[in-house]
């Protein structure tokens, strides 16, 4: 199952047949999707359907059983995640994506020594205070003790200033007050806008659509829709959500 | 004043020592989640390949390079790549099992390699130590102590820039943290991982080399000791800040010779006081530090959700076709064996099976604690000590038979037990194989000396014992005493795994705080199994002291105690058959390096076992269980696929 309209660009992130599991506890089976090229692909699912494995899978955080994964048409499928991430992938996991035992500035240095020169990474640290007024006032704190928006905003600056070709982000507004998910939203806007494709993970399924070109349904660890976001409202995508997986009409 | 420096002074290099290899410790526990207990071994082998290079004529310079600049970080990374990469997202157990295994076979290969020969009086490193340099309040400062302690300043000062200030220091801390979210910054854990392996390795072989020539003569028992206080200096850090486990060290090391020092000389007292004070500093630091307690075995990865979950226990998920074929194949070879023993076996192998059902007793009190508890303990072999000396003095002072002595035998090493456990058992896992750990130095150095325990190496006696008409004192009929009491310890065993504690140890496997609130009592109830384990070692220890005639302190060492673990791991810690078995490997193994080979080979044992941890990473369930698994799904199902549990579909 490839998204329509995937043929005309060249993939940011594609899957062929992907499995994938948890020592004895398979995730995912058969997993087949393109993320074109410049493009904000959400991927929806209830709890407990593989949407988390699909964005670990995709950084080499977890890896696949079988299937081939392809990075801008370059196969990583046996990558060790640290590759993958050197290839322009961007990865802010659920849950808490910072070091918490780091203050903010040394989750920032990590990220930009390791990917730019000194005298770069000193240029784009000005950047992200400069974007994110509010972590330059707290530059010395760990992160652990920033607020929850806070610290998805942290994980948002570290690919803002030096945009990846593909981010991954998993459940960023999860607890967020509605004010700091608007927040979050700008911020993914901002980055779509630097040429950056994105594979968004998210239990707002309004929200996700708004900036989705295409969207991604998983159930039970298979992907049982794949279209354009365009010929879903929010209502119908509600519905998908809450039919049994049986017969699955993905042929869009 | 003075008399208190001119003891205080001398403790100055120790703690010194102390500091570099506990911050070493904590180095290699943040960046890779592995308590390195082979510490003392690698300290041990830069020091001994100093020696043997400026013992060949080299200049210290050269022989300071080799060992310690390239030899000691090459160590590092061997066993980083070929261990300890594997085991860090592994329970505590595999890491420990580990890191054991090290401790045994780094010495026994350098053994191989060198030689046993004596070494003594090692060379210093810098500064003479026949010289004195200049006085603080009359006391001399020689030059040993006065370049241990410029050293490790130099290196402790430099440490702590690096890791607070440096791109290096940076990854470092962040791999503390967690190694998933380091490769998402787009860097290699592994190699993070391996920097700080050398980083921590050199300070172990730096430590080794300074502290050499204060032992006066090299033994690897001497390095091991050292580790305790290296345990408590990282503890005195709480296992993250390095300055203060570098004071830790240093006043650890100062208050131990002082204490030395004031302490009348010449008693057991003094002379066991060293290897045993760091024991009680970690207690307390257990007891009242708060900070250290949240600290054992925390994980707060926030990417820890990417591993599965931990294999269950293994006993647990054994095959039905499995336990057929070995319920139907251990009674035939049970009564085959008894029967064999009573009628055509010479005396000498009745014997040396008695020696290994004996001991499997000990194992079984490591299959209660660790494969149906998952505790951890490093000295049941003292235990099994407390047990022996308990009825040879009952029989030698007040006549009584051993059988009651092996009652009270029993009943002796659980109280002991009991004190042992109290203070760390509210830790975790970590913890009380570093309490144990100590208390088995404490007892060898300090307990067993005693002449009203095991009288040091000298030894006691213990008689046979006899029932009435009944006399055990042939090596026959005390085998059937032995295989009696083996069965009763088993039954025990088998009621607790199937009774109503056996549940409730399998819920606390789980987890502790589910367990809790169904109304478990964690502590009382992991109080209770570890108490019958130390019951059932202390019984193994006088059943063997008795089948031997007479037990000494060296049989009940903390080095014994951690070759146990080892073995009973490797060979099978979650089934009772494991015991056994392991039993006689562990006897008949031995039985074939002393008395089939030449005597260069002893150390083949000991490199045998270490080996046998290695397996142990892979197989956590056990070589002859994974054998057992492996032999029935090809021979019962001709080889047929088995099909994967489906949690989804
Ligand atoms: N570390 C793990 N070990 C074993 N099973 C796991 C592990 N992580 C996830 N799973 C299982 O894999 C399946 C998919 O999990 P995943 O986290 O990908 O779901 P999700 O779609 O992200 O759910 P949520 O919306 O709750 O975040 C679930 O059934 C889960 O129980
Ligand atoms: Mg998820």
């Amino acid at each position: 199952m490839s998204a329509p309209g995937a043929e005309a660009l060249p993939a940011a992130l594609q899957f062929e047949h992907v499995d994938a599991a948890y020592g004895r506890f398979r995730a995912l089976f058969d997993v087949s999707f393109t993320v074109p090229s410049g493009s904000v692909t959400a991927l929806l699912g209830p709890n407990g359907a593989g949407k988390s494995t699909v964005a670990r899978v995709a950084t080499g955080l977890v890896p696949s059983t079988a299937g081939r994964i392809l990075v801008s048409g370059r196969d990583v499928t046996h990558q060790p995640a640290w590759k993958i991430t050197r290839l322009g992938v961007a990865h802010a996991p659920e849950g808490r994506p910072v070091f918490a035992s780091l203050d903010v500035e040394d989750n920032l240095r990590l990220t930009f020594l390791s990917q730019l020169s000194r005298k770069e990474a000193a240029d784009a640290l000005e950047r992200a205070y400069a974007r994110f007024p509010r972590l330059a006032e707290r530059r010395s704190q760990l992160a652990g003790t920033l607020s929850g928006g806070e610290q998805r905003m942290l994980a948002l600056a570290r690919v803002l200033v030096v945009p990846p070709r593909l981010l991954v982000v998993d459940e960023l507004t999860l607890g967020l007050a509605p004010r700091m998910v608007d927040e979050v939203y700008r911020a993914l806007r901002d980055i779509r806008d630097a040429g950056t494709s994105l594979l968004v993970v998210e239990q707002q399924i309004p929200r996700a659509l708004e900036l989705a070109e295409f969207v991604l349904v998983l159930r039970k660890g298979r992907l049982v829709q794949a279209r354009p976001a365009s010929e879903l409202s929010a209502g119908l995508a509600e519905e998908i959500l809450s039919v049994p997986a049986a017969p699955v009409d993905g042929s869009s | 004043m003075s008399q208190f420096l001119s003891y205080a002074i001398p403790g100055l290099p120790y703690g010194c020592v102390f500091a570099l290899l506990g911050m070493g410790l904590v180095l290699t526990y943040q960046t890779s989640a592995v308590f390195n207990l082979a510490f003392g071994a690698q300290a041990y082998a830069s020091a001994l390949v100093f020696y043997v290079c400026v013992s060949d004529g080299w200049p210290t310079w050269a022989a300071f390079l080799v060992s310690v600049v390239f030899g000691a970080p090459l160590l590092g990374v061997v066993i980083d790549l070929g261990l300890f990469r594997f085991v860090r997202s592994r329970p505590v157990l595999v890491k420990l099992v580990a890191a054991l295994g090290l401790l045994i076979v780094i010495p026994a290969v350098l053994q191989v390699a060198f030689g046993t020969s004596n070494r003594y009086s090692p060379p210093s490193l810098w500064l003479s130590p026949s010289t004195v340099y200049f006085r603080v309040l009359g006391d001399p400062i020689n030059g040993g102590e006065l370049s241990t302690v410029i050293v490790t300043a130099a290196v402790a000062l430099l440490l702590s820039l690096m890791f607070h200030f440096t791109q290096t220091g940076l990854r470092m801390r962040a791999m503390a943290e967690s190694p998933r979210m380091v490769q998402l910054a787009g860097l290699s854990a592994e190699r993070v991982g391996m920097t700080s392996w050398m980083l921590s390795s050199f300070l172990a072989g730096l430590a080794g080399v300074i502290i050499a020539p204060v032992f006066g003569s090299l033994q690897s028992l001497n390095f091991t000791q050292l580790l305790v206080a290296a345990v408590a200096a990282a503890a005195a850090g709480s296992l993250v800040s390095l300055p203060y486990t570098f004071l830790g060290g240093v006043i650890l090391g100062i208050l131990e010779e002082v204490l030395g020092g004031y302490l009348p000389s010449g008693n057991v007292l003094s002379s066991g006081l060293r290897p045993g004070f760091p024991f009680i500093v970690l207690l307390a630091l257990l007891l009242f530090l708060p900070g250290l307690r949240r600290r054992w075995g925390r994980t707060d990865d926030p990417l820890a959700a990417c591993d599965p979950p931990p294999a269950p226990i293994a006993s647990t998920m054994r095959d039905p076709a499995l336990y057929r074929a070995t319920r139907i194949g251990t009674t035939v070879f049970v009564i085959a064996f008894v029967l064999s023993c009573l009628t055509w076996i010479t005396d000498n192998w009745v014997f040396t099976l008695s020696q290994a059902l004996a001991l499997s007793i000990v194992f079984l009190s490591l299959v209660l604690l660790t494969g149906m508890s998952g505790q951890i303990s490093l000295c049941q072999a003292a235990f099994a000590g407390v047990g022996a000396f308990t009825a040879g003095q009952l029989a030698m002072h007040f006549n009584l038979s051993i059988l009651v002595g092996i009652v009270a035998a029993g009943v002796v090493a659980a109280l002991v037990g009991v004190v042992v456990a109290l203070p760390a058992l509210r830790v975790g896992g970590l913890a009380l194989a570093l309490a144990t750990l100590a208390f088995g130095l404490l007892a060898d150095n300090i307990g067993f000396q005693f002449s009203w325990s095991l009288n040091g190496d000298s030894g006691i006696s213990l008689p046979r014992p006899t029932l009435g008409p009944i006399n055990f004192s042939s090596d026959r009929s005390f085998f059937l005493l032995i295989i009696v009491v083996l069965a009763i310890c088993i039954a025990i065993v088998e009621a607790i795994r199937r009774g109503t504690t056996g549940r409730q140890l399998a819920a606390l496997r789980g987890s502790e705080l589910a367990a809790a609130s169904i109304g478990i009592n964690p502590a009382r109830t992991k109080i209770g199994v570890f108490a019958l384990s130390a019951g059932l070692a202390g019984v193994g220890g006088a059943l063997y002291g008795s089948l031997d005639s007479s037990v000494s302190a060296s049989d009940f060492n903390t080095l014994v105690s951690l070759v146990f673990v080892v073995v009973v791991a490797t060979v099978g810690v979650y089934t009772v058959e494991g015991a056994i078995e392991a039993g006689l490997a562990y006897v008949l193994l031995n039985n074939l390096v002393t008395s089939s080979l030449p005597s260069s080979w002893a150390s083949l044992l000991e490199i045998v076992f270490g080996a046998g941890a290695v397996v142990y990473v892979l197989h956590p369930e056990g070589v002859i269980e994974y054998l057992k698994r492996f032999a029935i799904e090809h021979l019962v199902r001709g080889g047929g696929e088995r099909a994967e549990a489906e949690v989804l579909a």
